[in-house]
């Protein structure tokens, strides 16, 4: 009895364990494959770029291409933009969402649906649509090439996905945990903060990775929006290295590429609470 | 009490936004005038404006200049908004100016710049500058097109002589075909990046104009007679496969910088282009275009404009400028960042006259035909042309010729 | 209910601290604009920009004269529907996947979420060149696994071009929507799955009647989002095939863009977009109804 109770714990390659880890590895490898070519192609010489046919690997490895690009374009101030511009928007939604949410999933109240719906309506008209309407008001507003413009559309545009499923989140909390908090001499907002948001962790993440990377990689908006290269974001920076005859993909794909890592970062660092909520067992 | 703090925190928060954009509209001094300019971006053009802009202003107190660069593939939407918003700017350079000067928008060339700059233009672009007779624009450079060629291709099929007309470019064309595998004898770009200069450049040689007489000529019988002949060449296999989707310089070019292809239309500084991108071992041959039956051979001019815009009512400081960016040593700048392009004025032409890249294109310009550009549904058909004109390879060149007519009738 | 909960209810300003900041911000930014666009739809726009004055319906009259109009809206519902279910079923198992423990999983999220970080003109752009048939790599690879003999234009024709354009649709939803579905899963408690396992349900059967159902809400967040970013999604089509060759592969939010900035035509243009947003409202309200939103969320 005893040895087969130590064989099984010995037994740490479960054929179950091997399939899931090859699925596993082969999906992450599938994901950033058409990534790593970029890498590749980044590492080319412009000149190797499009040989035909392809090649596999750099001929010879140019490094430069992702040291030259900071040169070629301002791109430090293009990431620093990007960055106050994101974050900000971010940080803006939160605040809003989350009572916004909160109060939706607790209260029955009169315009309830009116209100989810009209959310909901807003996450549909493509900014595109929208722009020039949106350019009006900036301008009424005297806030053309501005951080703060940007900032407020954006934490605008991505309201509707952060209070649905925030409300999703707070709604799936029994209400007996925050009573048990009042009861035991809680305030109202120590049992949100507390209590409430702590359970609802992953639904936080969630709408925050939305909401930064849905204002990193925005367009439309902050071309029309910005027209000096203090102010612009990394997608209208990028666009310079797009000449009239003369692209400069090399550089174009490393300034697209390096665009990629305060995500990946930024990801890495609050991935850990997509995972917990309700497995802390804090119903009892 | 979590209420009224809720509420508090609110209003702080969004009282301190109102105070931030408040505290955005800065007043400027009273006297100081602010230009507004929308350039288009030919090479990383940013650090030149801003350089000039910077001059300029140390020379003329009180104006400032802002130029906002924006890639050419962005630059109608850009202007087309700022000025639906109310935000003319007042100078703009870019591909057209035939809309804004139907639409009364624009000052004059001659209200644009001082009578010496103006004279100094080269009188062949300022003509492709007018609306109605009258200069609306200024040209701010062009560009000519040739017929290159691979000459090692050539050399292996045994050609000796350049095709000058169709029946001898078929001719030539299968013969490489023939004794030269692996390669496309003819690239034709009619992809949407610059269809319009592909088909202008056959039905040129072929004595037909998208513009005649007053009226839309796109589907003349010359014109489908063309299309009619480029689907001739495609259904033959002498073409790279699937020319409406092939753009200029993502595939034609491309192909042509690996050995791939042995003929192609191309532009000044294709033989730049080249060396940048991985053809510089090619060798390089070129030539007048090929002509139809009967017809004589042409070459496509394309120029740029500087337009300036009535809105903001500055024009003394527009003429300021503008004869600043035409200051030989600024404008031989301008030139250099923009980079290989054929000069816009007579002065710096017998400069570049002696530079044996542009020498011969500008030797091309007398039989240089242009863009129906003074036309203001010009823009418009340009982007119908793009669009569909490469289906007529894969489709009935007749059908798409007439639906192209019908699109250029009803622009307005 | 209790009664703490209720006095929240009755408080004098109801819910308006609670949404309105919301409501503020949606309005201004969404709702305003939304207003002037189809303002807009109705007027007469020259080429420069500049409103001649009342249209009436006129721009929505060419617009329904369009010839292309009828293939872009087929095209445009094969689109949706099979991007947006493709990537739901995909994403499920994918969820799960990430969910269970095996060596180098926290490696494998972070690749995951690589698509979504990048973005999608990046992501349109590698897989252009990767596909194409001259110098792209698909051919390389699978010349060299002896699938094919000789290189294939991938793009080239409408509709294998358009079959690539899903799958890359497919690719880029995929991450956002197994994460949705990943933090769903976190909220399940794991008592319910121990419960499950004693009562004798194991694997499919615990998945089918106890996980899935508990998936629901995020599912149907993944669900409209992705319904909604698909419809308007630009920058794929735009970068592979800019619609072409001609409109065959264009989408209704395309064509929008197509009228606005090839045909310079503002007003027919803010008509399609106009259009659009009221297919997208009927797409979405036909959605709810059938996936019996009110009765879940009561």
């Amino acid at each position: 009895m005893t040895v087969l109770a130590i064989s099984k714990k010995k037994k740490r390659f479960t054929g179950k364990k091997v399939a899931l880890t090859i699925a596993g590895w082969s999906l992450g490898l599938i994901f950033i494959a058409p990534y790593v070519e970029m890498v590749l192609t980044a590492l080319k010489p412009k000149e190797e770029i499009t040989a035909i046919p392809a090649t596999y690997l750099p001929n010879t490895w140019t490094w430069s291409n992702f040291i030259g690009v900071w040169k070629e374009i301002p791109l430090a101030t293009y990431l620093k933009s990007s960055f106050i511009i994101s974050l900000s928007a971010t940080v803006i939604v939160i605040f809003v969402a989350v009572p916004a949410a909160y109060y939706v999933a607790r209260n029955r109240f009169r315009g309830r649906t009116a209100f989810l719906l009209l959310v909901l309506i807003t996450q549909m008209f493509s900014p595109t649509a929208l722009v020039v309407g949106i350019f009006r008001e900036v301008v009424a507003f005297k806030l053309v090439d501005t951080y703060i413009a940007l900032i407020v559309i954006y934490a605008a545009f991505n309201m509707a996905f952060s209070i649905w499923i925030l409300s999703g989140f707070f709604a799936s909390i029994p209400t007996d945990i925050e009573e048990a908090a009042w009861i035991d001499g809680c305030s109202r907002f120590k049992t949100l903060t507390k209590v409430v948001l702590p359970l609802a962790l992953p639904g936080l993440v969630t709408a925050f990775i939305f909401t930064f990377i849905a204002a990193w990689n925005e367009f439309v908006i902050a071309l029309t929006l910005t027209s000096t290269p203090a102010h612009e974001p990394l997608t209208v920076g990028l666009t310079s290295l797009i000449g009239q005859y003369q692209v400069q993909w090399n550089y174009l794909f490393a300034g697209s590429l390096i665009a990629i890592v305060p995500v990946v970062i930024l990801f890495a660092l609050i991935e850990k609470w997509l995972v917990g909520g309700l497995t802390a067992g804090s119903v009892k | 009490m979590k209420k009224v703090m809720r509420r508090t925190a609110i209003t702080a928060v969004f009282g301190l936004i109102a105070t931030a954009a408040l505290g955005v509209t800065t007043s400027t001094a009273a006297s100081q005038v602010e230009l507004k300019m929308v350039a288009a971006d030919y090479a990383n053009m940013q650090p030149f404006w801003d350089d000039l802009s910077a001059k300029f202003t140390a020379a003329n107190p009180g104006i400032k200049v802002s130029v906002n660069v924006v890639s050419w593939d962005t630059i109608d939407d850009k202007v087309k908004t700022l000025i639906a918003t109310g935000q003319t700017p007042d100078i703009v350079n870019k591909g057209d100016y035939s809309a804004p000067a139907a639409a009364g928008l624009l000052y004059k060339a001659s209200e644009m710049v001082s009578p010496s700059t103006l004279a100094d233009i080269v009188p062949t672009f300022l003509n492709n500058s007018m609306y109605n007779g009258v200069a609306y624009a200024v040209p701010d450079l062009a560009s000519a097109r040739a017929l290159f060629y691979n000459k090692d291709i050539l050399a292996q099929a045994g050609v000796k002589t350049l095709p000058t007309t169709w029946t001898e470019l078929e001719k030539v064309l299968k013969q490489i075909k023939a004794k030269v595998p692996g390669v496309y004898p003819y690239a034709i770009p009619l992809g949407p990046e610059e269809a319009q200069a592909e088909f202008a450049i056959w039905a040129g040689g072929n004595g037909g104009r998208m513009f005649a007489n007053g009226k839309w000529t796109l589907n003349s019988p010359k014109n489908i007679a063309t299309m009619a002949f480029l689907k001739k060449l495609t259904d033959e296999k002498l073409t790279q496969p699937n020319p409406a989707k092939c753009d200029r310089t993502a595939c034609a070019q491309t192909l042509f910088a690996a050995g791939k292809a042995a003929f192609i239309n191309g532009s000044v500084f294709l033989p730049s282009w080249l060396t940048a991108n991985g053809g510089a071992k090619i060798k390089l041959g070129s030539g007048s275009f090929v002509h139809g039956p009967a017809q004589k051979a042409v070459t496509l001019g394309v120029q740029d404009y500087f337009t300036a815009y009535k809105a903001n009512n500055h024009q003394a400081e527009i003429t300021k400028f503008m004869d600043f960016i035409f200051q030989p040593a600024n404008y031989a700048a301008f030139l250099k960042a923009a980079g290989g392009f054929i000069p816009a004025t007579k002065s710096a032409g017998t400069i570049a006259a002696k530079d044996p890249a542009l020498a011969p294109f500008i030797k091309l310009l007398p039989s240089a035909i242009f863009y129906p550009g003074d036309q203001a549904s010009w823009p418009a058909v340009k982007g119908a042309i793009q669009q569909s004109i490469g289906t007529a390879t894969i489709s009935d060149p007749k059908k798409v010729m007439n639906a192209l007519q019908a699109k250029a009738l009803a622009a307005k | 209910m209790t009664q703490a909960l209720k006095s929240q209810r009755r408080s004098r300003f109801g819910a308006w601290p609670w949404i309105g900041p919301a409501i503020l911000m949606i309005l201004v930014v969404v709702v305003w604009p939304a207003f002037e666009m189809a303002r807009t739809s109705f007027q007469n726009v020259d080429m420069t920009g500049t409103n001649k004055g009342w249209a009436g319906i006129r721009n929505y009259q060419t617009l329904l004269r369009n010839p292309d109009l009828h293939g872009v809206l087929i095209r445009t519902i094969i689109w949706v529907f099979g991007v947006v279910l493709v990537t739901t079923l995909v994403s499920l198992p994918i969820a799960q996947l990430l969910n269970s423990n095996f060596p180098g999983r926290k490696v494998v999220r972070w690749a995951t979420i690589v698509p979504w970080a990048a973005s999608v003109v990046m992501t349109a752009t590698a897989w252009k060149w990767i596909l194409d048939g001259f110098y792209g790599v698909m051919n390389n690879v699978f010349i060299d696994l002896h699938l094919i003999k000789e290189p294939v234009d991938w793009l080239g024709t409408p509709k294998q071009a358009f079959l690539w354009l899903m799958i890359v649709g497919v690719f880029v939803s995929i991450p956002f929507t197994s994460f949705v579905i990943l933090a769903g899963l976190s909220t399940i408690p794991h008592d319910i799955l121990e419960a499950a396992k004693v009562d004798g349900a194991s694997g499919w059967a615990a998945y089918r009647t106890i996980i899935f159902p508990l998936l629901r809400p995020s599912l149907m967040v993944a669900a409209v989002i992705n319904l909604i970013n698909v419809f308007n999604s630009f920058p794929i089509i735009w970068v592979m095939t800019t619609g072409g060759p001609g409109y065959e592969t264009d989408t209704t939010t395309t064509l929008a863009y197509k009228i606005s900035f090839r045909d310079q035509d503002i007003g027919q243009s803010a008509s399609m977009a106009t259009v659009n947003f009221l297919i997208i409202l009927v797409f979405i309200i036909a959605f709810l109804k059938v996936s019996k939103w009110r009765e879940q969320s009561e």
